[in-house]
């Protein structure tokens, strides 16, 4: 008894502490972390553990990145980044995995790899010579088993960069103990093909020299596996056209037998050389009088299991499919059956299980099982559960068989198709898609809100009408609204008992407003996302045949429910902002490097800025009329600032230029949408600071070497207002840069000059009318002025301060709410730790006392003592423990609620959230218990009726004495 | 125009001082040239003549032709809203202001900036600055030339400064405060970097060796937290009562 009272004190120690960690986080926030589009050659099912019997999907894709993800939900289980530089091409990648050791080696630029297939991690490393690349990638099984159950070496083919260099056959170690040997090739001339492949006794060493006087022989080096010494020499005949991917002639990266193959397109024939035979075969395909397109082969990896492989025939009109079987003795290959011609486009893959070879045949509407003995279906399945995004024809597919007993198998299928997708369908069923397409993001825009509220229009009428007319529509409009009210009132008790998550995520869906993010892709697609949907994709639709070669999105600029996508070539195509259906496509005339919108009427009008530096009203929007006065700050090429003022015409009013050899690199403004709640700033003494608040202010950059200078102008006039220099800036370095209300903020990495550290510094300034609280300067008494009018030139009091913080910054930019009453976030990508950041502005205050604590004052307007140095609070980071990586820019947008903005954030991965700077204010918190509150005031009504009769006995006693 | 008989005497004290500086000018090692040029209009006039010293900030004013308005405000197309007009730097840089900053009955105010590694100028704006108000002394003054003015009279003498020492430098320092044509010689400067905390320095002793300090003493767990068993212990007496009733 006595225990238990003091335990329960203790207890009640504990409990606001658990409350206190109760967050949003994972709930509001989404990331998608991507991969790009996996290749079809370095994309297969690997067990990544000897032990078990579950596999992962891994794949390189043509962005340089290695993964692997999980076949059953697909999530990503880990990724690295093979290239330093994001690539979007990034085909000469190679995949080999160990066999049954746990390891992934990849090989891309000049470096292989060797990876932990199941989490990730970097095993060994080995780098070919300088002036070459990886061309190549072979496991050699090992003929009998190291202590350190390594089972493979792996064959490295070096392919010269330059006529200087030589191509390199080396055999590295799969331990990670470096090269064992080395064949070096001389006579290869660049332009030449060259490919690789290994048995267990050899290694085979393809090339064929690029010109009209090679002929159709290709030239067949053996050398021994164990030393790499040339034991043979052959030449064999060939095709014109290389069958194995990325026009190389020897295939089976992973078959014990491996072959040579390639086509004569024309003549309907195959060429097919085992290789360790001098002999080509030449197969003739079926006619079926068709002209033949394209021909890939497919083929099982599996060392036990015999030499097949299939022949993916693809026509003019249908598509067919053949199989051989090789007899590895003699080394011919012959026709085992036929697969039928389909006018579907199809897509083939082959899988081993055990000894059993199985074609899988994946077309729009379905998928088929053969085995490799027969043109027998083993299984057949039509595709379901399919949304609108992934019907299209597969592009490449890979499998994986699992045979359950006698004549019941399952298939796992991981599907690419050409929209980007990337599924996984089991039994023809889909199970996960990978929106693969959003890593290809390049430019962004916020569509508008889906349309003007109902009931705001019914009050709009109201307002509009005459007295009576608006008094009976009102009436009629309440009797309409009291029509669902017995459906509410039935539903009420069950919203109330049965709080779902999914009621919580719609109710606050509901309460924030929906947004959508319209994407153009590199891959010329352009999409949109819901933001507060988890990023769901809405639709998606394909520009390319409406791009002419060369031509970029440059700008998506959404107005009245249109999204007009800018190309670089001058070009407009013109998208219904809510499906994504065409609407118009204009060609361009000239090459335009960016594009502006200003304050127009009736709508807000687009300038396009050409490349030399020269505004000019778009050609499309001929009705609008852009406001008398506009002012545009263009930079020229030569890195000279012009000032432009757009009404009528367009003519240039002011110029400045950096001082001799520097450049202006970079403009900011303020935003477009960047309300100011309040005028001043209010002191611990009751007096203000009134805030300098010109929408015309624009921040330059400008780089001279390694110097660095910031310039604030006013972009009417161009008199410079304040100016600030940094040196030691390292080159290549981003100077991201941001511009809101009062201040603007921006973040560079330099070297200090005695020392060699490195720091990056964020500095941030504050624009004041007068540094004297209370007073407004000259124009204080005035009720309007211009920027020409007497007293207008006077410079704002500029409070800087700089902090060091603890990591680069590649990108600025700023919360953002419907009136800006909340206090403001400055939200950064911190490139290596893969994390977006907000930071609060209290922090980043300039006016934080230094090296002094601050007065009671200065306390209560809440500011802190100076810290040189900013530490990044993990609190801070809006992505949490996520790893977000390749952000390029971020995006903010107000919500319907003031106190919540909506981030998102794109580059390669896609990441979105809801940030509340100044708490969430106007919505009720997770801590809010409905079931609570109604109880209370049930126990309340319980606890009144219950008093009632004796409060009544009382009052009549009272009365009778 | 009322004030402008005044003003005409304050630029005839400005033109004053320019000549005075000008002799001055000969020591100042830079200077700069300022043109203007109206916006639609080809002709490029000078408007004024700098000498500065980009390290000590002196500067004088050698030469000032401002654009006479009545001549350009003829050709203005719309009355109400004044020409642009581009003040240019010899290195091309422009920026804008119009024709009324150079009307008679304001100040100018001309900021400069300048580079600080050669000292020359990037940035020249011109802008306008409302006169400061006037004394009563002027005020009165004013009033006595208004009313010559309507009687037809001859305008009466301005009022003489009085030759006092105290007057003379009072004088001179509203002038000074408000000048006709204001330069502001600003110079770029170097941008904020963090100001890093210093330790204060370690005490020594005579043969300079660091005294060390006393560290305190961290509170035990008890002491910091006597109170919370002190609250159990009276709780847990207080509620053991309950069973002896039963």
């Amino acid at each position: 008894m006595r225990g238990y009272g003091v335990l329960s004190v203790l207890l009640s120690f504990l409990l606001p502490v658990i409350a206190i960690f109760a967050d949003d986080a994972f709930h509001i926030d989404y990331h998608h972390a991507l991969l790009g589009s996996p290749q079809a050659h370095a994309t297969f099912f690997h067990k990544p553990q000897p032990s078990t019997n579950a596999s992962l999907l891994y794949t390189i894709s043509d962005k340089a990145f290695l993964g692997a993800v999980n076949p059953r939900d697909g999530s990503l289980v880990w990724r690295q980044s093979l290239a330093d530089h994001p690539t979007n091409n990034a085909s000469t990648s190679f995949l080999v995995a160990g066999e049954r050791d746990g390891q992934i080696i990849s090989g891309y630029n000049r470096t292989v790899a060797c990876w932990d297939a199941l989490n990730g991690r970097l095993v060994w490393d080995y780098t070919v010579p300088e002036g070459t690349k990886v061309h190549g990638l072979q496991a050699i099984a090992l003929a009998e088993s190291s202590a350190n159950d390594i089972g493979q070496d792996i064959l490295v083919l070096a392919y010269p960069d330059h006529s200087n260099a030589h191509a390199i056959v080396s055999r590295v170690a799969g331990d990670g103990s470096g090269a064992r040997w080395h064949y070096e090739d001389s006579s290869l001339t660049l332009g030449s093909s060259a490919s690789i492949a290994a048995s267990t006794q050899h290694v085979y060493y393809v090339t064929k020299s690029h010109g009209l006087l090679a002929g159709s022989k290709a030239k067949v080096a053996t050398l021994d596996s164990a030393t790499g010494h040339e034991v043979g020499q052959a030449s064999v005949a060939i095709g014109l056209e290389a069958l194995a991917f990325d026009g190389q002639y020897s295939v089976a990266s992973c078959a014990q037998s491996p072959f040579m193959i390639s086509a004569d397109k024309s003549s309907r024939s195959v060429k097919f050389n085992l290789l360790g035979h001098t002999k080509a075969a030449t197969l003739t395909l079926d006619d079926k009088g068709e002209n033949i397109e394209e021909i890939t082969v497919h083929h099982a990896c599996d060392a036990a299991a015999p030499l097949r492989f299939l022949l993916h025939i693809k026509g003019k009109t249908c598509q067919w499919a053949e199989v051989y079987h090789v007899d590895v003795k003699s080394g011919e290959a012959t026709r085992a059956y036929l697969l039928p011609a389909t006018e579907e486009k199809s897509a083939f893959a082959a899988t081993s299980s055990g000894s059993t070879i199985y074609f899988i045949r994946s077309t729009e509407s379905e998928v088929v099982l053969y085995s490799s003995e027969s043109h027998g279906q083993l299984g057949r399945w039509t595709k379901t559960t399919f949304g609108t995004t992934s019907g299209s024809t597969p592009s490449h597919v890979v499998a994986e068989v699992i045979s359950k007993g006698q004549a019941s198998f399952a298939v796992r299928l991981a599907e690419t198709t050409p929209s980007g997708n990337w599924s996984l369908i089991r039994n023809g069923e889909l199970l996960w898609t990978r929106p693969e397409m959003l890593a290809y993001a390049s430019t962004a825009a916020w569509a508008e809100d889906a349309g003007p509220d109902a009931l705001a229009e019914e009050l709009d009428l109201e307002s509009t009408v005459n007295p009576l007319t608006a008094y009976t529509h009102r009436i009629k409009r309440h009797f309409a609204d009291l029509m669902s009210l017995p459906g509410h009132l039935q539903k009420l008790p069950e919203n109330i008992l049965k709080p779902s998550p999914e009621s919580d995520a719609t109710a606050r869906r509901s309460l924030v407003g929906t947004k959508t993010v319209i994407l153009g892709t590199v891959r010329r697609e352009l999409m949109a996302l819901d933001v507060t949907d988890g990023g769901a994709l809405k639709w998606q639709i394909n520009l390319a045949s409406h791009m002419s070669t060369g031509a970029e999105m440059e700008s998506i600029i959404i107005d009245g429910g249109k999204a007009h996508v800018y190309l670089s070539d001058g070009a407009l195509i013109v998208v219904n902002a809510s499906n994504g259906q065409l609407i118009e496509h204009r060609s361009g005339h000239a090459r335009i490097s960016k594009l502006v919108r200003i304050p127009g009427s009736p709508a807000p009008a687009i300038i396009t800025v050409e490349a030399d530096g020269t505004p000019r009203p778009a050609e499309d929007l001929a009705s609008v009329q852009p406001l008398e006065g506009s002012t545009v700050v263009t930079i020229s090429e030569d890195g000279k600032a012009f000032g432009w003022t757009i009404g009528q015409g367009v003519e240039k009013t002011w110029t400045l230029s950096p001082r001799d050899g520097s450049k202006f690199i970079n403009a900011v403004a303020r935003a477009e949408h960047d309300p100011v709640a309040s005028i001043g700033k209010v002191l611990g003494d009751r007096s203000v600071l009134y805030k300098y608040l010109s929408p015309n202010v624009a921040l330059l950059i400008a780089e001279y070497h390694s110097d660095l200078t910031v310039y604030l102008i006013d972009a009417v006039t161009g008199a410079v207002l304040d100016t600030a220099t940094h040196q030691g800036i390292l080159p290549g370095t981003d100077v991201p840069a941001v511009v809101s209300e009062n201040w603007f903020a921006y973040s560079f990495t330099s070297q200090d000059p005695a020392g060699e550290g490195i720091a990056t510094k964020l500095v941030i300034s504050e624009l004041y009318e007068s540094s004297i609280p209370n007073d407004r300067g000259p124009l204080g008494s005035r009720t309007n002025f211009s920027e020409f009018s007497v007293d207008a030139g006077v410079r704002p009091h500029v409070i800087s301060q700089a902090y060091a913080i603890a990591e680069p910054i590649s990108n600025l930019a700023v919360s953002q709410t419907a009136q800006g009453i909340t206090s403001r976030q400055v939200l950064a990508t911190l490139p290596n730790s893969n994390a977006v950041i907000g930071i609060p502005r209290e922090i980043l205050d300039a006016r934080r006392p230094v090296d002094r604590d601050p007065t009671a004052t200065e306390r209560e307007e809440g500011l802190m003592r100076y810290s040189p140095i900013i530490e990044l609070d993990p609190k801070f980071l809006l992505t949490h423990s996520r790893d977000v990586t390749g952000i390029r820019k971020i995006l903010a947008s107000p919500s319907l609620l003031e106190s919540t903005s909506v981030v998102f954030a794109f580059g390669h991965d896609v990441f979105g959230t809801q940030i509340a700077p100044s708490m969430a204010f106007d919505v009720l918190g997770k801590g809010f218990n409905k079931g609570q509150l109604v109880l209370t005031i049930v126990a309340l009504f319980a606890g009144v009726m219950a008093l009632r009769p004796l409060a009544q006995k009382k009052t009549v006693e009272a009365r009778w004495r | 125009m009322v004030i402008s008989p005044f003003r005409s005497l304050l630029l005839l004290a400005a033109s004053a001082c320019v000549a005075v500086a000008g002799s001055d000018a000969g020591k100042l090692p830079n200077s700069v040239t300022l043109s203007y040029q109206l916006v639609g209009v080809p002709s490029i006039e000078p408007l004024a003549t700098f000498s500065y010293d980009p390290r000590s900030k002196k500067h004088a004013l050698s030469s000032w032709t401002p654009p006479s308005l009545d001549s350009e405000k003829s050709t203005t197309p719309e009355p109400t809203s004044s020409r642009l007009l581009r003040i240019l730097l010899p290195n091309g840089s422009a920026t804008v202001t119009t024709l009324d900053t150079f009307s008679a009955d304001v100040y100018q105010k001309i900021d400069l900036w300048v580079s600080p590694d050669d000292g020359s100028v990037f940035s020249a704006s011109v802008s306008s600055v409302s006169p400061p108000p006037l004394t009563p002394d002027e005020e009165r003054y004013q009033k006595k030339v208004a009313r010559a003015k309507a009687k037809g009279k001859p305008i009466p003498p301005p009022p003489p400064i009085p030759n006092t020492k105290k007057a003379r430098e009072e004088a001179a320092a509203r002038a000074a405060l408000h000048e006709p044509i204001k330069v502001n010689l600003l110079a770029a400067g170097p941008g904020p970097a963090p100001a890093l905390t210093t330790r204060k320095p370690p005490q020594v002793d005579t043969e300079g060796r660091e005294i060390a300090q006393e560290e305190q003493q961290e509170k035990s767990f008890f002491q910091k937290y006597w109170w919370v068993f002190v609250i159990v212990a009276v709780l847990s007496m207080g509620g053991g009562g309950g069973g002896g009733e039963k």
